[in-house]
């Protein structure tokens, strides 16, 4: 088995590379490392020496111009190449939230094939319907067509928005290769499974209740909402209350997974 | 040549933006002629090196995203909609643009080559509106809406003019400064007349026996022969004379809390003379409890005070106002506050890291339909507004979750709002093993200022906020934060801290550098400046401006010089600018230079202790108090709907989602709770780490309308009600801090200008008495605090004066974050008790306010010790788990806080006041309903554990009220046995939803 060696990239306003370290230390990582993104492009850590790289949530450059768009620019012009290979070599690749719009946003995401990992932008994601950043509690659930090896063992998710900018749009054609292809992850969902387009279940008005996608390979995740607050069974807003949550947070099944799959990779 | 850039959604994608722009025109002005608006998005890219070819390179990898958006490279987007205005805001020259410098970041990315210092990219908003709007309407909902005239300019077009060729235009805002630096001489020989004009003209907000300690100084012969040998003038500089009014303002040495006080009380002909209320009252506290809690490690000397939390960290937290900035731009001057005591809690001890924020405003009624009492007023929905939208983007932006808060409404905020910004942070006790809550600058540390540039803006923040508003306040107080340039400034901090590369570390807050660096210079008795190693925004400044600017995102560090090559290192990575500005010496000294001219040289000593004390007096002469009680009939079920939906009791979560409360991952008791996670939780709970299980809790209290009666009760009522809120989510009672915030009318007497000074500062002495008084009792030692003593607006009979207010901040602990109870009611046959009395306590209520009452009635009073007795054993039932919820009392009452936990956990309650500990003399339904009586608690026991819960709560005045049902009613039968009210759970949290979300 291998050593799981995470890097959780940081810096410029990335927000939540402390807890999303956190969970993937909780899931069983042999090593989890926050580093500045601009310590991978000086070279002083090389994402060879990882399996899983992480764009966290945050607000990186303020969300000015639009969310993810300036970061983006730098990644891929500064760490295109270095993330191309390490895709290539079916690693993982895990975004969140503003991580999720910075991948969207530098066409890794959707993306292409697994030899040619980044494309032209095709999908976006933009401000919500209600024109306003908003912190709630959602209910999502897995698309079973989706294959990806994050995704083992979870069926409906509760778990936390937080964003602004999370409207996940494209044109009609883009939306059904999508679906076609199984690249769908999650979609909005009322607490028994089924896609909404009602607000705030779907909170924001994503486009068929898409909440987060994979490139085809399904080594490459981007959702809007955040599994790494749900770690534990406090942080869920109902666990004073409810006696049948489960004693461990539901999040923390998605990074467990990633784990195990380096392991064995 | 300048370059423009537009960006506009498609025409098919309908525009978020615009249909809020158009609902706040709605909201805002009533106006509904308003059909439709479009918000397009301009750059105007003023790079030297940038040419024709480059647009093509930039305008669709950066500036549009090519899913939903057009672009185009002039104005010609516009004409593609159908509009009747066009509204074009940009901002005027100087004002921090940080979608701007993003923009200008992105295009240097991308093309790479030289960076000039002067290139820059500006942004602006073009609002196209639809209907038929008048010319004076468009012109209103400019002014009021889209734009702040202090800091944005704005052009407005007409369609006809439009389609006859008139354009925006490519202008750009730059500042211009002609300006030479040069070192103007202020000869002090002048009379009290001319000293007062200076005063005045200068903004120093110094009064005559300050200026003369000032021109006393500069006059002594011996430091006049000091001053030649080090080459300086014998008269004073403008820097040293704006220094000395920086360091000794209202706002940086609280000279009213230090002052010498008579105190007299005309009815009991009672005499006291208090030397400093801060030492008599505040200090004292913390030292008469200090001795048996060694938790306590830094109080009073540091940003913030420090405690212990667990075995492996410390805690540190700060509340700061940002009033006056508030007052003139509501989302810069929240934001900068928010920003502001993110630094405090940063630069605490060696640094910590912020793990949460709360805020608390109070603001008139956002639905206010009088006049307005001044000509550079805004409208209280509009401040309200902005103060949100600061505080979202500062706490959002930056990953600190804003985790507690209020929103208070009384119309006499309308001339100053109150904006409270609170920050905790957690540090490990030790940092590259040095206890991590002590620092000292040391003689030959490097001075090193980190952050953002240095620019006009913020010149004069620290006076100007030590005097009323008024129609002249100065537009250069204005600042912007970025939230960005802080949050990289945080993460290159935290990295040299936990290196060691730094002996020191302050924030540049009030007053600037000439504050911090001042501050800084009292470890080492010293310190040398060359004002010309700082990075300045644009040129032309003078070298006072450069010193005492508030310009945003700058903190100081103490750096040993053989740290300094390493700490450059990692600032270059985080893209943070750093500068090393001078030396600590140990000179006596605070001398400063600028390209080897001479600009300052004060005294250490008399720069901070050559200020005179005031001489104040107050008097206590309250009015003959007015009874009331209420009378007549009263119809329970409409008044309960009434007294749900009144501003002060209805439900914020319209507003509160809007902020991040999760971020860092620490949440476990959120701002809402309950079924539908719309209940009002009583306080906060974050946890230290997802696998430790202690947790802090953070509560407040905040009741400013009982000063009406006396800011004595006042005092005594908010410090009770931030403990009962702790201590109704499982916080320990006996593990207790607190933070005091004033925020008063100006309390000094002045013939004209303020006649009832003496009455204000006898309030500020009374309620200084009861802080003393009732932490000393609960045992709360007062580990920060902060004053902010001038918030009126206008002068002499036309002035507008707050409500004396106190924000009580209380942190506790809890050991296992699993016994936490929230207030929403959780099962079917769960058992509803009342702890605490219910006295005849309607003075100041909101049941008084509805029913057109203020300061007639009793004010509610605080029985400590039967009060603490209550809580403790509280505590202990709810470790033993018998307990399933608990909501304090505050705001309408038992009714209230019952329907309240009622509605949030989804089930009907049926109580019987018959049952409640109430005052003999008490016999209407409405006043045991309303009545907002101190220490008492509603809670729900588990079904079974009554007896229980009984024994432990044995000898004190509680009352088995009812149980919780399972009909979707909540009904309650009245002191003569009968059916008083029945509502259903919708109806009520409807009423108690709707007036916040009115006005979104």
């Amino acid at each position: 088995m291998k050593n799981v060696r995470v890097l959780v990239l940081g810096g410029y306003g990335i927000n939540c590379d402390v807890e999303t370290g956190w969970a993937f230390e909780m899931a069983g990582a042999d090593t989890v490392e926050t580093v500045h993104i601009n310590r991978v492009i000086e070279g002083d850590v090389s994402m060879d020496d990882y399996g899983i790289v992480v764009f966290p949530g945050g607000f990186s450059f303020g969300d000015h111009i639009s969310s993810g768009r300036v970061l983006g620019i730098k990644i891929k012009m500064e760490l295109g190449e270095k993330l191309a290979k390490f895709i290539a070599d079916k690693k993982l690749v895990l975004g969140i939230c503003n991580g999720f719009q910075v991948m969207v946003k530098m066409g890794l995401l959707p993306g292409g094939k697994i030899s040619h990992a980044f494309n032209d932008q095709s999908v976006t994601l933009v401000h919500n319907d209600s024109n306003r950043y908003e912190d709630r509690w959602v209910t999502i659930t897995k698309e079973v067509s989706n294959k990806s090896p994050f995704l083992k063992n979870i069926a409906v998710l509760p778990i936390a928005v937080r964003h602004g900018e999370g409207k996940f749009m494209a044109n009609s054609e883009e939306i059904n290769r999508l679906e076609k292809s199984g690249m769908v992850a999650f979609r909005y969902t009322t607490t028994d499974g089924n896609p909404t387009q009602e607000y705030p279940a779907n909170p924001n008005g994503s486009i068929n209740a898409i909440a987060a996608i994979t490139n085809q390979a399904g080594t490459v995740l981007g959702m809007m909402p955040h599994p790494e607050v749900y770690i534990s069974k406090t942080q869920h807003p109902h666990w004073t209350r409810e006696n049948d949550l489960p004693e461990e947070g539901m999040g923390l099944q998605l990074f467990r997974n990633a784990v195990d799959y380096i392991k064995h990779l | 040549m300048v370059f423009r850039v537009e960006v506009s959604l498609k025409q098919t994608i309908p525009d978020p933006a615009g249909l809020a722009t158009k609902r706040r025109i709605f909201t805002d002005l009533g106006l509904d002629k308003v059909k439709n608006v479009r918000v397009l998005k301009g750059y105007l890219v003023d790079i030297e090196t940038f040419k024709e070819r480059d647009l093509e390179r930039t305008i669709h990898a950066l500036f549009s995203d090519p899913v939903v958006e057009m672009v185009d490279t002039g104005e010609n987007l516009a004409s593609l909609f159908s509009w009747d205005w066009l509204v074009d805001v940009s901002f005027l020259p100087g004002v921090t643009d940080n979608e701007g410098k993003t923009a200008l970041w992105g295009v240097r990315t991308i093309l790479g080559g030289e960076k000039a210092q002067e290139d820059r990219v500006f942004s602006s908003r073009k609002y196209l509106l639809e209907g038929e709007i008048t010319e004076d309407e468009i012109q209103r909902i400019s002014q009021d809406v889209l734009h702040n005239t202090l800091i944005q300019k704005v052009t407005v077009i007409s369609r006809e003019s439009w389609d006859n060729g008139r354009r925006v235009g490519s202008s750009v805002p730059r500042v211009e400064v002609i300006s030479q630096p040069t070192v103007e001489e202020i000869d002090l020989a002048l009379s009290d007349d001319e000293l007062l004009a200076l005063s005045r003209s200068r903004t120093l907000a110094l009064n005559l026996e300050e200026m003369k300690a000032i021109r006393n100084y500069f006059s002594d012969t011996d430091i006049q022969k000091e001053r030649l040998k080090k080459g300086f003038p014998t008269n004073a500089t403008d820097c040293e004379v704006e220094v000395l009014a920086q360091t000794w303002s209202e706002h940086c040495k609280h000279k009213i809390f230090a002052a010498d006080i008579e105190y007299e009380e005309t009815q009991t002909g009672k005499k006291e003379s208090i030397k400093s209320l801060y030492k008599t009252f505040v200090k004292q506290v913390t030292k008469d409890l200090r001795s048996d809690r060694p938790w306590i490690k830094s109080v009073f000397h540091d940003n913030a005070g420090i405690i212990e939390l667990d075995d492996d960290h410390y805690f540190a937290m700060k509340v700061e106002t940002h009033n006056s900035p508030s007052a003139l731009d509501p989302y810069g001057g929240a934001l900068t506050g928010i920003v502001g005591v993110n630094r405090d809690i940063m630069g605490v001890g060696l640094g910590a890291k912020p793990i949460f924020n709360t805020d608390m405003f109070c603001f008139a009624s956002p639905y206010y339909s009088g006049e307005l009492p001044g000509a550079n007023l805004m409208h209280p929905a509009r401040i309200f507004r902005g103060v949100h939208q600061g505080i979202k983007d500062g706490g959002n932006e930056s990953g600190i979750p804003v985790v507690n808060g209020s929103i208070f409404f009384d119309n006499r905020f309308i001339g100053k709002p109150l904006v409270f910004c609170g920050t905790g942070g957690l540090m490990p006790k030790k940092v590259a093993g040095r206890p991590s809550h002590k620092k000292r600058a040391l003689v030959g540390d490097f001075v090193v200022m980190t952050g953002g540039r240095v620019g006009k803006d913020g010149i004069h923040g620290a006076t100007f906020s030590s005097e009323e508003l008024n129609e002249s306040s100065p537009v250069t107080a204005v600042q912007i934060g970025d939230a960005i340039v802080q949050k990289r400034m945080l993460d290159f901090i935290l990295e040299a801290r936990d290196l060691g590369l730094f002996s020191a570390i302050t924030d540049n807050g009030a007053g600037g550098l000439s504050s911090s660096v001042g501050e800084m210079a009292t470890d080492t008795n010293g310190v040398i400046l060359n004002l010309e190693a700082i990075p300045l925004k644009y040129e032309g400044l003078q070298p006072w401006e450069i010193f005492i600017s508030e310009a945003q995102e700058r903190m100081t560090l103490s750096v040993p010089p053989k740290e300094y090559a390493k700490l450059l290192e990692i600032a270059a990575i985080h893209e943070v600018e750093i500068s090393n500005i001078g030396t600590f010496t140990d000179s006596g000294y605070l001398e400063v230079f600028h390209d080897n001219n001479p600009v300052a040289l004060i005294g250490m000593d008399f720069l901070h202790n050559g200020l005179p004390t005031y001489q104040l007096h107050a008097v206590w002469d309250p009015k003959e108090r007015e009874e009331w009680h209420p009378e007549g009939d009263v119809n329970l079920n409409i008044t309960l709907l009434d007294m749900l939906g009144r501003l002060n009791i209805s439900s914020k979560e319209e507003w509160v989602r809007q902020y991040d409360h999760e971020v860092q991952g620490r949440s476990a008791g959120k701002p809402f709770c309950g079924k539908d996670m719309d209940g009002p939780s009583d306080a906060a709970v974050v946890r230290i780490e997802p696998t430790k299980l202690t947790a802090v809790v953070v509560a407040h209290g905040l009741r400013p309308v009982i000063s009406d009666i006396d800011a004595y009760n006042m005092t005594a009522s908010v410090i009770d009600e931030a403990v009962r809120n702790a201590v109704s989510v499982g916080a320990d009672p006996d593990f207790m801090s607190g933070l005091d915030n004033f925020c008063w009318p100006d309390p000094v007497y002045h013939p004209e200008k303020n006649r009832d000074g003496k009455h204000k500062l006898a309030q500020l002495v009374r309620s200084n008495k009861a802080l003393y008084e009732f932490c000393k009792s609960y045992g709360i030692p007062l580990i920060s605090g902060k004053d902010s003593m001038k918030n009126d607006y206008g002068s002499g009979e036309n002035k507008i004066s707050v409500p004396p207010t106190l924000l009580f901040t209380l942190i506790s602990k809890m050991d296992n974050v699993e016994k936490m109870i929230t207030m929403d009611v959780k099962k079917v046959g769960d058992v509803v008790y009342l702890i605490g009395s219910t006295l005849d306590e309607l003075g100041a209520s909101e049941y008084a306010i509805y029913h057109g009452k203020k300061a007639a009635g009793n004010a509610p009073t605080v029985n400590s010790e039967l009060f603490m007795d209550s809580y403790r054993k509280l505590h202990k039932a709810i470790n033993a788990n018998l307990i399933s919820s608990a909501h304090d009392l505050s705001d309408g009452g038992l009714a209230v806080a019952a329907a309240e936990s009622a509605f949030a956990g989804g089930f009907g309650m049926k109580i019987d006041l018959r049952a409640m500990p109430l005052d003999a003399a008490i016999d209407r339904d409405d006043i045991a309903l309303f009545s907002e009586s101190n220490g008492r608690i509603v809670v729900t026991v588990k079904e079974g554990m009554s007896e229980q819960f009984e024994q432990i709560m044995a000898g004190l005045p509680i009352g088995r009220l009812g149980e919780v049902t399972s009909s979707n009613l909540f009904k309650i039968i009245g002191l003569k046995g009968e059916m008083i009210l029945s509502l259903s759970l919708d109806e009520m949290k409807t009423a108690w939803k709707t007036p916040m979300s009115k006005m979104q």
